[in-house]
C-alpha cells in the first residue's frame, strides 16, 4: 500500500506544466537523435547529462529518461524509410520493416513500431516496478565481498556479451575502464593516483565528457569517415502513419515472449537494447506465427524486435537501480547521469533515497505515453529530418557535444578529455573492442576499489571473495554466463 | 584480418600491456599499510589482469600470423585491390575532420566560443563541399547565434 502511494506521489510530481514541457521536448529530440544514423541515444543521454547538470535534478532527470525512451524507440524510423538503422537496437527492425516499406506499407509499418515499443516499455516499466525492490531487499544482505564480486561479474559479463569479435577484447575494454576510473585522489587515502602531478587530474577523470567522448565523438568520427546517406522509399507527401492497433493483440503471444526476452537481457550488466532485439528477432524466426514470412517483411518481425528492445530498458534499469550496476550502455551513460546529480542507485537507495524509484518508474511510464504521442505527430518532420546530409549535421553535433563537455565543471580540460576519448574510442571500435565495457568499468571502478579493500580490511583472507555462499552464486553465473555467450546473444556477436 | 589490420591490433595490444606494466609499476611505488591504507592495491591488481589479458590477445594475433602467413603474401604480390584508394580517401576524409575539430577544441578558451564556433562550421562545410559558401556561412551563423542564445541565454549554461 505504502509502495502505491508513493507510486501515486511520483505521478502528481510529474504534474507540472515545466516538467511536462521539458519531458516531451527530451522525448522528441529523443526520437530524432534515434531516427538519425549515426546518433544513438546513448549518445543522447551523455549529451544532455552535460548540458543540463545546472539543472534542478527534478527537470534534468526525467528529461535524461524522456530521451532516453525516445532515442531507443527512434531508431526503427530511419531503419523502416531508409533501411539505415538510426540506433543499433533497431538493426534487426530494419529487416522487415524497409521490406514492408517497398512493398507500400511504411506508414503501416512505423506506426506498428511506434505502438510495439510503447508496450514494450510498459511490460519493462511493470518489471521494473515490481522486481526492484525485492532485489534490492536482497542485496541489502551483500557485503564488500559481494559488491567487488558484483562489479567484476558486471565488467567480465558486459565484455562477454557486448558485440565483439572476442570476448578476450570485450574484458580489456572493461578493466581499462576500471584502470580509467583509478586516476585522481585516492577517496580512502587522499593519494594521488596516476595523476602525473597535473591539479586537473586529481578529481579523477570526469564521467560526463569521458562518456560524451566516448559515445558523441567517436560516433560522429565513424559517421564522417563514411557518410551514409540513405534514399527514401515513400514519398514523403503520401506518407501516412497509422496506429495499427489489432496487430499488436494479434501477435500477443509475440509480444509478451519478445517483452520477457527484453527485460531478461536488460537485467544482464551492459549487454542492451540492440541484442534483446536480436535475439527477439532470432525467437520469432522460429516460434513466430507467420515465421515463414519472417525477413521477407512481416509484421510479426518489427512487434518482435521493437518490443524487445523497448521493454530492455525497464529491465536494464533493474540492476541499475537496485544494485547501481547498469544492464546497458545506455543505463551506464543514464546511471552517470543520476549520479552527476547526487543521488546514488543501489541497495541503500530504499533508505537513502526511497521517493527517487517510485518517480523513476512514474517517469517512464510518461515517457512511453510520449513517444506514443509525439512519436505520431513529428513524423512528417522526422523525415525531413532524415535527409538532412549528414556533411552538415556531424559538425553541429560536435559543437553541441562540446557544450556538454564544458558546462559540468566548466573546465576546457574537460573538452580536452572529451576529444582525447572520442579517438581512443573511434580506434577501439574500429579494431573490434566494444565501448560498453569500458563505461561500466569506469562507473564501477571506484565501488570495486573501495569494496575490494574493505573487504581485505575486514578479513585479510582473500578464500571469502570464493566461499561466500552469495559470491559462489556470483561466480556461478560469471562462469555460465560466459559459457553460453553465443546462446545467449545468438549468432550476432 | 589482413596484414595491416594485423598490425594495429597487435599495436593496440601492445599498448595496453604496457598500459598495464606502467599501472603495475606505479601501484607498487604507491604507499603501503593495512590493504584500507593502500591506494596502489586495487590498481596493482587490476594492471596485473590487464597485462594478462593483454599477453594472451597478443599471442593470440601472433597465432593468427602464422596462419595467415602465406595467404597475405599470395594476396599481396597480386597488387593493391579496388578498394584501397576508395579506403584511402575515407580516412583522409576523417583524418582533415579530426584536424578541424582538435583546432576548433584549441581555439575554445582562445577566442570567443560563438566565433570559434562559427569558423569550425564554414571550415568544415567548405572542406566537405557540403554546401556553396553563402549557405555555409548562413546556416554557421544561424547555429552559432542559436547555441549562444538557447544555451546561453535560455538554459543559463556557460560557454567556453
Amino acid at each position: 500500500m505504502e509502495s502505491l502511494l508513493r507510486l501515486f506521489d511520483g505521478f502528481v510530481g510529474l504534474l507540472d506544466l515545466k516538467l511536462l514541457s521539458l519531458m516531451s521536448l527530451s522525448s522528441v529530440l529523443g526520437v530524432i537523435i534515434g531516427a538519425l544514423p549515426g546518433l544513438t541515444a546513448t549518445m543522447g543521454i551523455a549529451l544532455l547529462s552535460g548540458i543540463t547538470y545546472g539543472l534542478d535534478p527534478r527537470y534534468a532527470i526525467p528529461m535524461l529518461v524522456a530521451l532516453y525512451c525516445g532515442g531507443i524507440y527512434g531508431g526503427s524510423n530511419s531503419a523502416i524509410l531508409l533501411n539505415i538503422p538510426g540506433t543499433p537496437s533497431a538493426a534487426a527492425t530494419a529487416i522487415d520493416g524497409y521490406e514492408l516499406a517497398k512493398n507500400g506499407m511504411a506508414g503501416e509499418a512505423l506506426g506498428l513500431a511506434r505502438l510495439a515499443s510503447f508496450w514494450g516499455g510498459l511490460i519493462g516499466v511493470l518489471a521494473l516496478a515490481v522486481s526492484t525492490p525485492l532485489l534490492a531487499k536482497i542485496a541489502l544482505k551483500f557485503g564488500s565481498w559481494e559488491f567487488f564480486v558484483l562489479t567484476i561479474m558486471g565488467v567480465m559479463i558486459c565484455g562477454s556479451l557486448s558485440m565483439g569479435e572476442l570476448q578476450l577484447k570485450g574484458w580489456i575494454t572493461g578493466f581499462l575502464g576500471l584502470m580509467t576510473a583509478m586516476i585522481g585522489m585516492d577517496n580512502m587515502t587522499t593519494y594521488p593516483r596516476f595523476t602525473f602531478g597535473s591539479l586537473n587530474l586529481m578529481s579523477g577523470i570526469s564521467l560526463i565528457p569521458a562518456l560524451i567522448g566516448l559515445f558523441g565523438l567517436t560516433e560522429v568520427f565513424c559517421v564522417m569517415r563514411e557518410p551514409k546517406q540513405g534514399e527514401l522509399v515513400v514519398d514523403p507527401k503520401k506518407l501516412r502513419v497509422s496506429i495499427p492497433l489489432v496487430e499488436v493483440f494479434r501477435y500477443w503471444k509475440t509480444t509478451i515472449r519478445s517483452a520477457i526476452i527484453g527485460i531478461l537481457i536488460g537485467v544482464i550488466p551492459g549487454v542492451g537494447e540492440d541484442v534483446a532485439a536480436w535475439v527477439s528477432y532470432g525467437a520469432v524466426k522460429n516460434l513466430g506465427v507467420e515465421r515463414e514470412m519472417i525477413g521477407k517483411g512481416s509484421k510479426e518481425g518489427v512487434i518482435a524486435c521493437e518490443v524487445a528492445n523497448n521493454a530492455c530498458i525497464g529491465g536494464a534499469s533493474i540492476p541499475m537501480i537496485a544494485l547501481g550496476i547498469p544492464g546497458s550502455g545506455a543505463a551506464a551513460v543514464l546511471l552517470g547521469g543520476i549520479l552527476l546529480h547526487g543521488i546514488r542507485p543501489g541497495p541503500l537507495i530504499f533508505i537513502e533515497s526511497p521517493q527517487f524509484f517510485y518517480d523513476y518508474v512514474a517517469m517512464q511510464v510518461l515517457a512511453n505515453f510520449m513517444l506514443l504521442i509525439f512519436g505520431l505527430l513529428i513524423s512528417n518532420v522526422l523525415i525531413k529530418v532524415l535527409l538532412v546530409k549528414k556533411d552538415i549535421l556531424m559538425p553541429i553535433v560536435i559543437t553541441l557535444c562540446v557544450i556538454g563537455a564544458y558546462a559540468v565543471n566548466h573546465s576546457i580540460f574537460d573538452v580536452y578529455v572529451t576529444l582525447l576519448f572520442g579517438l581512443v574510442g573511434y580506434v577501439l571500435r574500429n579494431h573490434g573492442y566494444p565501448l560498453a565495457p569500458f563505461t561500466l568499468g569506469l562507473i564501477l571502478g571506484r565501488m570495486a576499489d573501495e569494496n575490494l579493500r574493505r573487504a581485505l580490511t575486514l578479513n585479510e583472507s582473500i578464500t571469502p571473495f570464493f566461499t561466500r555462499p552469495i559470491c559462489i552464486i556470483l561466480w556461478v553465473l560469471i562462469v555460465l554466463m560466459i559459457l553460453g555467450r553465443r546462446r545467449i546473444t545468438g549468432a550476432n556477436v | 584480418m589482413d596484414r595491416k589490420r594485423w598490425w594495429w591490433e597487435f599495436a593496440i595490444a601492445l599498448f595496453v600491456f604496457l598500459i598495464g606494466a606502467y599501472g603495475l609499476f606505479e601501484s607498487l611505488k604507491m604507499p603501503t599499510g593495512d590493504p584500507h591504507d593502500s591506494p596502489g592495491l586495487t590498481p596493482a591488481v587490476l594492471s596485473a589482469i590487464l597485462m594478462v589479458l593483454s599477453a594472451a590477445l597478443m599471442f593470440y594475433l601472433l597465432f593468427i600470423f602464422k596462419r595467415n602467413l602465406k595467404g597475405w603474401s599470395l594476396s599481396e604480390s597480386k597488387g593493391r585491390n579496388e578498394g584501397s584508394r576508395e579506403e584511402r580517401l575515407k580516412t583522409q576524409r576523417l583524418v582533415v575532420f579530426i584536424a578541424l575539430t582538435v583546432a576548433y577544441v584549441a581555439l575554445l578558451g582562445k577566442i570567443p566560443y560563438t566565433l570559434a564556433t562559427f569558423l569550425y562550421l564554414v571550415g568544415s562545410y567548405l572542406y566537405f563541399k557540403s554546401v556553396k559558401l553563402h549557405v555555409a556561412i548562413g546556416i554557421a551563423l544561424l547555429v552559432s547565434l542559436s547555441l549562444m542564445y538557447s544555451f546561453g541565454h535560455l538554459l543559463g549554461v556557460r560557454l567556453p
